[in-house]
């Protein structure tokens, strides 16, 4: 198992730097009400429009800014803003390609929309100017009329057909799994809550282990495909749903010995949730959606079996990465190392800087310690007086 | 005797060695002659490395701390190491001389040590990132 042979305070330290650079990660709130603000003026402006207002134009985020797993582009600055829009009345007889279109004609008769707007295969992408760092991807939906539990249907503009999708309920069903308390005998964060001696980093909040999970395997998986294979990378949904079944089976069945060592198990585990049956002698891959009947995320792969192939690569090259991880030696082999192969230079600079600044904070206010067998600590142990590092 | 209250009171070996031994128990010291040495593990975070320092200090003057292993010179590869007093025999420079930062009226284990171990943790970061983030201050460079 890997991390066995890290101490309590290792893992805690680990763990600290796994957060601040995921908080690096994602959408930050000023973002978020940034992208909020202008998702709810275009659904403003598509329901004002005649032909769609009475269908009740209802804009709402999907996938991971609804789920909480936001990881921006590598080397981007930019957010994919992935919403739905919601439009009553039409049925799943109308034309697939209709509803796309209505939706596309009515922004493009806003002036400012016009000159932002790009096709997508299942709807309409707008690309704000380069200072807002975010565009949206909008995907009109209507009811699925088909479906039991309140699910949707969205255009497909290539297989001319509506596909269907469950973006709220699959939140749900994510939420639900996220919420689910593990038991851990040394938890990292309590312990960092807790401490008398404030290790550094600081204690700060944590969001569930499984979101910061889906994080950090996202990550992952740009920087392992950003130069190879890009096509192939697995796709978010399949690392979003399988890290919540792997979550979900361990924290139901066992107890850990550290949130790292939970973390380290879900992604291990990450395989046991593909179906793999054998059809015809071939072999065919599934990971259902439970929230949308006859949704399989692997679908591509049994057209695509190098996309399979591909994942098993990545798979293995994320737990060989931790792996290196554990090994490495000092601050500075752990940074390359996390910048390397999790989650790129700039992030985890700005994590390990943010970190150094911490403790010159504590070093201006005298607040920083010396604690045998901890190091640099606050509050208790030797207190470090003011100096200056003299010579070339 | 009170002595060792008034301000510009001196040390005596044997205080500076039983508050290191006080504060740092994992490390090992002795006094020879006129001579306290110090030597152990300093690690500045639990997964920061851990440095073998020695502390020399002959009674009234300057201490000097020198790394044991692992070899600086190593990690850095051809890079010059900042706030060394010699690139040769690793050692730390923790304070300014002149500025009465160290005394003999201190105690080398709430000063020395302390220094060394931020030392320690600026270095793995210069080491990665060619920024020395502890401030200081180099000497002017003789021509």
């Amino acid at each position: 198992m890997v991390f066995e042979g890290y101490s309590n305070d290792k893992k805690m330290q680990f763990f600290s730097f796994l957060e601040r650079i995921c908080q690096q990660l994602e959408l930050t709130d000023t973002q978020f009400q940034d992208a909020k603000g202008k998702y709810e003026a275009v659904g403003k402006w598509l329901s004002e429009g005649v032909a769609l207002n009475p269908h009740g134009p209802h804009i709402f985020p999907q996938g991971s800014m609804s789920l909480g797993t936001t990881v921006r582009p590598l080397g981007q600055d930019e957010f994919d803003i992935d919403l739905v829009c919601r439009l009553e009345l039409f049925s799943n007889q109308c034309s697939p390609e209709g509803v796309r279109r209505s939706v596309g004609e009515r922004l493009e008769a806003n002036e400012v929309y016009k000159k932002m707007l790009e096709p997508l295969n299942r709807g309409w992408r707008l690309n704000y100017a380069e200072s807002s760092k975010l565009h949206l991807d909008i995907t009109p939906a209507i009811k699925d009329e088909g479906s039991s539990n309140g699910g949707l249907v969205v255009p497909d503009k290539e297989l001319k057909e509506w596909k269907p999708s469950h973006p709220q309920g699959y939140v749900q069903w994510f939420e639900d799994i996220s919420a689910l308390m593990p038991i851990i005998e040394f938890s990292e964060r309590a312990a960092m809550a807790k401490a008398e001696i404030d290790p550094f980093p600081e204690q700060v909040v944590f969001k569930s282990i499984l979101k910061r999970c889906v994080q950090i395997l996202k990550r992952h998986r740009d920087l392992c495909f950003v130069n190879i294979d890009s096509g192939n990378a697995p796709i978010s949904i399949i690392l979003t749903t399988l890290a919540a079944k792997s979550y979900q089976m361990l924290v139901s069945s066992g107890r850990f010995a550290s949130e790292l060592d939970l973390l380290f198990s879900v992604i291990k585990h990450l395989p046991d949730f593909i179906e793999v049956r054998v059809i015809d002698g071939q072999r065919t891959f599934y990971i259902p959606n439970e929230t949308t009947k006859g949704e399989n995320f692997a679908e591509k792969w049994n057209t695509h079996p190098e996309r399979a192939k591909a994942f098993y690569f990545w798979h293995q090259k994320t737990i060989s990465d931790f792996q290196k991880i554990e090994q490495a030696e000092g601050l500075d082999s752990l940074q390359r190392l996390l910048a390397e192969t999790f989650f790129g230079e700039r992030d985890t600079l700005i994590a390990f800087n943010e970190y150094v600044e911490a403790v010159n904070e504590h070093r201006r206010n005298r607040t920083l310690s010396v604690v045998s067998g901890v190091g640099l600590a606050t509050a208790t142990g030797t207190q470090v007086r003011s100096n200056t590092f003299y010579g070339k | 005797m009170k002595r060792r209250y008034f301000p510009n009171q001196c040390y005596s070996l044997a205080i500076q060695l039983n508050a290191l031994q006080r504060d740092f128990p994992d490390g090992k010291g002795t006094i020879q002659r006129s001579r306290l040495i110090w030597a152990g593990d300093i690690q500045p975070s639990p997964l920061s490395r851990a440095y073998t320092t020695k502390v020399t200090y002959r009674l009234g003057k300057n201490p000097t701390t020198q790394v044991i292993r692992p070899s600086l010179k190593t990690l850095a590869g051809d890079r010059v190491i900042p706030h060394l007093y010699s690139q040769e025999d690793e050692t730390l420079c923790l304070f300014l001389p002149w500025a009465h930062e160290w005394s003999k009226s201190m105690l080398l284990s709430k000063t020395i040590i302390p220094w060394a171990c931020t030392w320690f943790f600026y270095f793995e970061h210069w080491l990665v990132t060619n920024e020395w983030k502890g401030g200081g201050v180099h000497p002017p460079r003789s021509r």
